[in-house]
């Protein structure tokens, strides 16, 4: 007998609700997921992490002993060891800074918009969750991304040198320096904070992905661009903070920079926004995209 | 029982006011919500779901409070909306399975319900094709089954039957009147097109212009007092005095239509009609039962000659 002919039945199971905002954000990221839009960013990311790795490989075995030589003195092998971690960490985030900011456009824009152009807010809405629960559900689909392409990698770089210590100092040399951690998981929060916010913003506007894809990128790169001429011009006063703290994918990196030693003429740590500011800017846009997201979600008054 | 309850319901889109004052009592069964286009009902329905902010009044969806109580309303209703939605990248079987998860049912339970509903829609092969390949029909459908994937108490239907073909348009009208009929489930059909609502609905309720017009059931438009329109063929004063004489009287003759009004006794039919005919050598050309038919108090009412009682 097919399913059909047994005619309408009820439903007599229990109902177990799961967290409705954790169903959201799934279905969300699965979706994204199996698209191939991501599978090709993804490949970049694997990339540049490969490059990145060997780069960290090669610095800190190879290059230990090539700089030992020149030198003509023992070197201090832990020192070494974390100045090479934090140039390959800063080199990394500041590559993977910009890949971030494609990928956030890519995952961002249509977290809202493409549930407003399809018509699905009331069939959301209708169902036993609060407006809360849907904003929650999709400002965590981005953070669950990068999960995987910024905060895991950074640990593994952290790990594999301590890895590559002499037998017995792994731990020693892990323990010792759990501020770099420490700093993975900070880019992570400010650059997940900054583009959720902002991606939610642009995205619970427009009922066209394209349209919030192409202003986001216009935001981003186009602040990258203005940073850029801000740090070029030295321009000083609230202009020049302002237009300092306009770069957004520069701004995530400021853990690497601030804990990355000179080289040759130095960093202009003055040029660079102060990490209070980003943190500030990030809380503002989380809190602005949500507001929106949530306003939007409150009622199906304009799509309906 | 009064499955809805609506009190002085009124909402504002800005200056437009889209429902003014509005009262009525929704019953068990199915509840046409008619009116035309622009009269406030997908307004009506968005609000005593909470799904629009700003309205004013009272309103209980069975039994309880639509303010303080959306979630748990949302637990017993379906809604199909009458906007074209739909998930977006996924398969019709994904998305009311996804649907029923965030409405409470275990994964396994709303994978076998979404399986189950598709197939009782009539979509059961098109479960695992993408929602954006269906056609208009096919999306009907579609929002009908995410609306009953949960197994709701009450049901409400926003203009369902848009962009159907007759086929199809019969189909979904027999599958909603057996699901109250035989499975116990209320039904608000709102619609702007008599003939559906007539078909399915055991009483109507009218808006027009943001204004509650009236609420009847639609047993009330049958000719309870066995009045018929005859029209004759032959001498009409012949028949009504045959007529008189077989005790059938408050015969009330139009002369410009050429037929008469009468009331049958309980004792006799429209059989006794043709034979007392044939006694006064006249040919009856129409026999019809005398009453208002939905078409004709919904102009009565949208015109508003007169009030229905609430």
């Amino acid at each position: 007998m097919t399913v059909h002919a047994r005619g309408y039945r009820a439903y007599t199971g229990a109902f177990h609700a799961p967290p409705a905002a954790l169903a959201i954000a799934r279905e969300a990221a699965g979706r994204i997921w199996k698209s191939v839009a991501f599978k090709r960013i993804s490949v970049l990311f694997l990339l540049w992490f490969a490059v990145c790795a060997v780069m960290l490989y090669v610095s800190v075995g190879m290059g230990q002993n090539l700089f030992g030589r020149l030198a003509r003195q023992a070197v201090d092998s832990d020192q070494y060891f974390v100045l090479m971690l934090n140039w390959v960490l800063r080199i990394f985030y500041t590559g993977l800074s910009y890949l971030t900011a494609l990928l956030a456009i890519f995952v961002g824009s249509g977290l809202i918009a493409d549930d407003l152009q399809a018509g699905a807010l009331p069939l959301y809405l209708v169902r036993p969750l609060r407006a809360w629960d849907y904003v929650v559900g999709k400002a965590l689909v981005l953070p669950v991304m990068l999960l995987g392409v910024s905060l895991l990698p950074g640990l593994f770089l952290y790990l594999i040198t301590g890895l590559w210590r002499p037998p017995g100092e792994t731990w020693s040399f892990l323990g010792a320096h759990l501020d770099i951690p420490l700093r993975v998981l900070e880019y992570y929060l400010v650059t997940a904070a900054l583009y959720t916010g902002l991606l939610l913003f642009f995205s619970s506007r427009s009922a066209r992905r394209t349209a919030v894809a192409i202003t986001a990128g216009v935001v981003i790169f186009g602040g990258a661009l203005l940073q850029g001429i801000g740090m070029g011009q030295r321009v000083r006063g609230p202009l020049g903070d302002a237009m300092r703290l306009a770069g957004l994918p520069h701004d995530t990196t400021f853990p690497f920079i601030r804990a990355t030693p000179a080289f040759g003429r130095g960093i202009r740590r003055a040029l660079y926004p102060e990490p209070e500011s980003v943190w500030i800017l990030a809380a503002v846009l989380l809190a602005l995209g949500l507001l929106f997201a949530w306003r939007r979600a409150r009622s199906v008054e304009v799509t309906s | 029982m009064a499955v809805v309850q609506v009190e002085h319901l009124t909402k504002s889109y800005g200056s437009v006011l889209a429902l003014s004052d509005v009262t009525f009592q929704v019953g068990e069964g199915v509840t046409g919500l008619l009116g035309p286009n622009g009269a406030g009902k997908s307004t009506l329905l968005l609000c005593v779901l909470g799904l629009l902010p700003g309205w004013r009044g009272e309103v209980q969806v069975l039994g309880l409070d639509a303010r303080r109580k959306r979630r748990e309303i949302r637990r017993h209703v379906g809604y199909m909306p009458e906007m074209d939605s739909r998930l977006p990248g996924t398969t019709a079987v994904k998305a009311v399975r996804y649907l029923g998860r965030l409405t409470g049912l275990p994964y396994n339970q709303a994978l076998r319900r979404a399986h189950e509903v598709l197939w009782h829609v009539g979509l059961g092969e098109a479960v695992y094709r993408n929602l954006e390949e269906f056609s208009a029909g096919m999306r009907q459908r579609f929002k009908l089954a995410q609306a009953l994937v949960h197994d709701p108490q009450l049901l409400f239907l926003d203009e369902p039957l848009g962009g159907m073909d007759p086929a199809g348009r019969d189909e979904l009208l027999d599958l909603v009147r057996d699901l109250a009929s035989n499975h116990g489930k209320h039904v608000v059909w709102s619609s702007h097109i008599l003939p559906e609502v007539q078909k399915v609905a055991d009483e109507v309720v009218i808006l027009e212009q943001g204004a509650f017009r009236g609420r009847f059931a639609l047993d009330e438009l049958k000719p309870a007092d066995h009045r018929y329109r005859v029209t004759v063929d032959g001498n009409v004063d012949a028949f009504v005095r045959v007529l008189g004489e077989a005790g059938i009287d408050g015969v009330e003759p139009d002369p410009v239509l050429g037929s008469l009004d009468l009331t049958l006794p309980d004792a006799r039919d429209t059989h006794d009609l043709f034979r007392l005919a044939r006694l006064a050598e006249v040919r009856l050309r129409r026999v019809a039962p005398v009453g208002e038919d939905l078409e004709d108090v919904f102009h009565r009412l949208v015109r508003g000659d007169r009030e229905v009682a609430p």
